[in-house]
Formats: structure tokens, C-alpha cells, sequence
């Protein structure tokens, strides 16, 4: 059974979401790591790239495939974690903290409350099992 | 509905990644991971659960004339206890499969992939004639086991009655187990030494746990159908739908070897023998990948502003840390550069020598 922190808010494309003060944390779930397997490589977004809810962001190559990170809401990149640059099976490894994809800036927080809570993302993995 | 093998309870109850494959619900990976599981078969052994592939047995009077006629291969001069490569060719010289073919005493074997089962035996029937042959699918009662890397003999040997003796390479013996008769060969998709064991599908849970106990001490696992592809690819062994269809002629991948053009008749030698006449169009070419660029099945290649040809496998390769790729490209592109196109993006190619991994097949 995957882990789905209940403290976290999810996406439907398999993100999780923490807000840390003024800035959001991404990375993706367990299920989604343990669906994609061995991670070899992560292409990540620039510091100041803008985007919009939905566009991609980053992409992860692993033995078996390549996917998509998509952005959960509008914002700015803040910070990219680097370390998966020498360490991509981080995001095997420990999915919630050290395998943190990126951070950014939402103008407004209140569209995160839109976002699945785990007992919602729980019932999203349920059905794609 | 997706059809199982007999351990695929054994395989769900170890918590393994399972996915459709050519009608079969198979173990992609373990626990371990697909990189693990690579490593481990590369260094020491791995069991491979390939129940889902087809089994059709060829006997009677005129088999191997019969054989001779619809393979590419020679079958007629095989000693008992031989293993060839063949091709299925159609009349116009693309391929409908390749498979292995085993020369037994009784009968021949020929060992198909598990998605053109159903398409190779209907092909074999159609083009029976008046041949005195007897062709029957064997797919739904028997299965295979691989027993794949360099530890795999060790394991094997004390479990066959009469041990392994001197079996070489694309060689193989006939023995028993659980008193249920067997087909042991030295072959292999994996580019290490190895065995394939062909035996009832219900004695195959039986051997496979047998198998697993025998070789833990040899740090033998059970391996998916991802670490089975990564590692046919550092090989660069050829795969059907990747880099042999009916589209594909084997002489553009490099399979001419599989082609007997001396044999008198067989079907797709006049197609083939005009292809080899006019040269072949298109070849297949090995390239290597840097800076973390993932070559992807189906992904173009470019020269210059132009697309040459497209990527029929690609992957990370565990063994060298790189993008490893065979590619379908024009001819006569040898001193250009190659680029892959990956996302919008141009990326460089480097052509580069099969295989792309040192075999260590005990030849």
C-alpha cells in the first residue's frame, strides 16, 4: 500500500502538495514512484519560470518511461531541488522529503484548498489500480 | 480479460508490478526494481517467468522439408539436440516472427513470441499443403522457465539428473523433473550464460520454487519483463514490433545470417533475393546517447533538416549509465550526424558497435 501523508493536499496526475510559508512544495507520490520505477533522470523547471495550472513542468525519465510533472496551480518557480540532478533516485527513495521536485509562488493560496485531500487522492489510486 | 500463467498468484503474493503483455498479465518488476534486477542477472542469476510465450510442434514424415519451405532458416541438416534462429517470412520478404527452432528426436519445437502465437499458427496451417506434417499448438500446456546469468549453471547442474554434462551453447538436452519430462537448453535473450527450461505448465510452480531455494545462495531473484528488455537491448538483440514487423525485412536489421538463399524454396525467398539484389534501403544502426538524453521507441532521427528514420527501441542502459538506442535509417548516412528528436528539442546522437554490451554467452 502506497503512503498518503495525511498533511499533504494531491493531484489527480499524481503530485503532492505542502505549503511551506509563503512558498509551495512539489514532488510526486509514492504510487507514482513506485509506478514508474527506478528514476535515472529528472529535468527540472529554471528558478523564475512561470507557468500556468496544468502546463508541464518537469520531466522524469526512468528504466521504464518517461512522464510529466504537471504544475497544480499558476505560479513561479522558486527552487529546484539539485540534488536530484546527481541523485534522481531520491524520488524512489524518500518521495515526500528528499525527493522534493520543486517549490514555487502561487499568487493566490486559496486555490490549493481545490486541490484532493489524501482520502480524496486515495480513492484517485484506488480506481487507476 | 487478460490471460495468467501458472505463477502469477506467486507473482502478485510477492508484491511484483504487474502489466498486460501480449494478452498475459505478467510481472514487469519486483520489488527490487528493474535497475536491481538488470544488475543481478548481469552478475549473478535470474529467473524469468516466460509461460506466455507459444510452444508449436512440428512432426511427422516430411517436417523438415515442411520446415524448410516456410522457415528461412536450414532445419534439414539440424542433428537432434540443436537450436537455430529462424525467421517467419511472408511471401513479399517481411516477417511474421522469429523464433527459435529445436530439433528433438521426436518432433521439432518452435518457440514463438507470445503475441503472434495465435497469427503463427494459423500461418502455419495455411501454408501446410500437401506436406505430411502434423503441426500442433502446444502454448496452453506447456511453459518456459529462464534461468539467466553467470551463476545459472551452478544452479542448475546439481537439479538435472544426470547434470549438464558438456551442453553448449544453442544446444539442449532432454531430462526430467518431478518425473514430468523436460526440455533443457543453454540459450538465452540476456547475453549471459544461461538456460531455458521447457516442461508441463503444471509442474512449473513445482520447479520455480525449486529454482529459487537452490539458488538463493547464489543471490538468484525473479526478474520482470522490464529488466528482460533492458537487457535484450544492451545486446542489441532484435525484438518483433521494434526492429522485425511485416514492414521490416530482416535484411535491413541485420538478420541476413537468418536467410538461407542456397535452400532450394521458401516463402519470401524471391522477395528477399530482389531486395538483396537492389540493396536495402534502410539499416539498422546503434547509437549511444550523453548528458542524461533518454532515447524512447518511436522518437525521429534527424540529419541536417531532415527526418532519416526513427528510434525502434531505446533505454537507459544499467550496465554503462547512458542512452542506448537502434534506430531505422536510410542508407548511406554513415559520416553524417545524427540528432534525436526529444521533445521539441534536437539532441546529439553517437553512432556506435553491437553490441553494446560485451556478451558473455558461453559460446
Amino acid at each position: 500500500m502506497s503512503k498518503i501523508p495525511s498533511e499533504l493536499r494531491y493531484t489527480r496526475t499524481h503530485e503532492w502538495v505542502k505549503v511551506d510559508g509563503d512558498k509551495v512544495i512539489v514532488g510526486i507520490t509514492d504510487y507514482a514512484q513506485s509506478e514508474l520505477g527506478d528514476v535515472v533522470f529528472v529535468e527540472l523547471p529554471s528558478e523564475g519560470d512561470d507557468f500556468e495550472a496544468g502546463s508541464e513542468i518537469a520531466t522524469i525519465e526512468s528504466v521504464k518511461g518517461v512522464s510529466e510533472i504537471y504544475a497544480p496551480a499558476d505560479g513561479v518557480v522558486v527552487e529546484v531541488n539539485e540534488e536530484l540532478e546527481n541523485v534522481p533516485e531520491l524520488i524512489n527513495e524518500d518521495p515526500y522529503k528528499d525527493g522534493w521536485v520543486y517549490t514555487f509562488k502561487v499568487e493566490d493560496m486559496s486555490v490549493l484548498e481545490d486541490l484532493l485531500t489524501a482520502d480524496e487522492y486515495e480513492a484517485v489510486i484506488k480506481k487507476e489500480e | 480479460m487478460l490471460k495468467h500463467t501458472p505463477l502469477h498468484s506467486w507473482h502478485v503474493g510477492e508484491g511484483a508490478n504487474m502489466t498486460g503483455f501480449a494478452g498475459y498479465q505478467m510481472p514487469l518488476h519486483y520489488k527490487g526494481g528493474i535497475l536491481e534486477e538488470h544488475r543481478t542477472v548481469r552478475s549473478r542469476a535470474g529467473l524469468f517467468d516466460l509461460c506466455h510465450m507459444g510452444q508449436i510442434q512440428v512432426k511427422g514424415r516430411q517436417a523438415s522439408e515442411y520446415l524448410d519451405y516456410v522457415l528461412t532458416q536450414r532445419v534439414k541438416d539440424m542433428p537432434t539436440g540443436l537450436v537455430r534462429y529462424s525467421l517467419l517470412s511472408t511471401f513479399d520478404g517481411g516477417t511474421i516472427d522469429d523464433l527459435m527452432v529445436y530439433k528433438r528426436k521426436e518432433d521439432y519445437l518452435l518457440v514463438v513470441n507470445a503475441a503472434n502465437k495465435e497469427v503463427d499458427f494459423a500461418w502455419l496451417l495455411e501454408q501446410k499443403g500437401l506436406f505430411d506434417v502434423q503441426i500442433t499448438d502446444l502454448s496452453d500446456s506447456y511453459g518456459i522457465i529462464a534461468l539467466q546469468g553467470p551463476a545459472a549453471e551452478n544452479i542448475l547442474a546439481p537439479l538435472v539428473a544426470d547434470g549438464l554434462g558438456n551442453l553448449k551453447y544453442l544446444r539442449f538436452l532432454e531430462t526430467e523433473f518431478f518425473e514430468v519430462p523436460a526440455t533443457v537448453s543453454r540459450t538465452g535473450y540476456t547475453g549471459t550464460d544461461g538456460f531455458e527450461i521447457y516442461l508441463p505448465l503444471q509442474a512449473i510452480p513445482a520447479l520455480w520454487d525449486l529454482l529459487l531455494k537452490e539458488g538463493k545462495s547464489f543471490g538468484l531473484i525473479p526478474v520482470g519483463l522490464g529488466a528482460r528488455d533492458t537487457l535484450r537491448l544492451e545486446m542489441g538483440y532484435s525484438l518483433y514490433g521494434h526492429e522485425l514487423s511485416r514492414d521490416i525485412n530482416p535484411l535491413e536489421v541485420g538478420l541476413g545470417y537468418a536467410v538461407k538463399f542456397d535452400k532450394d524454396d521458401f516463402i519470401g525467398k524471391d522477395a528477399l533475393e530482389k531486395i538483396k539484389e537492389q540493396g536495402i534501403k534502410r539499416e539498422l544502426v546503434a547509437f549511444k546517447t550523453e548528458n542524461k538524453v533518454i532515447p524512447r521507441a518511436g522518437y525521429k532521427i534527424v540529419v541536417g533538416d531532415r527526418e532519416v528514420g526513427y528510434v525502434t527501441s531505446g533505454t537507459f542502459s544499467p550496465t554503462l549509465r547512458h542512452g542506448i538506442a537502434l534506430g531505422l535509417v536510410e542508407v548511406g548516412l554513415s559520416e553524417k550526424d545524427f540528432y534525436l528528436e526529444m521533445r521539441g528539442q534536437l539532441k546529439a546522437l553517437k553512432r556506435t558497435k553491437l553490441p553494446f554490451v560485451e556478451s558473455s554467452v558461453k559460446k
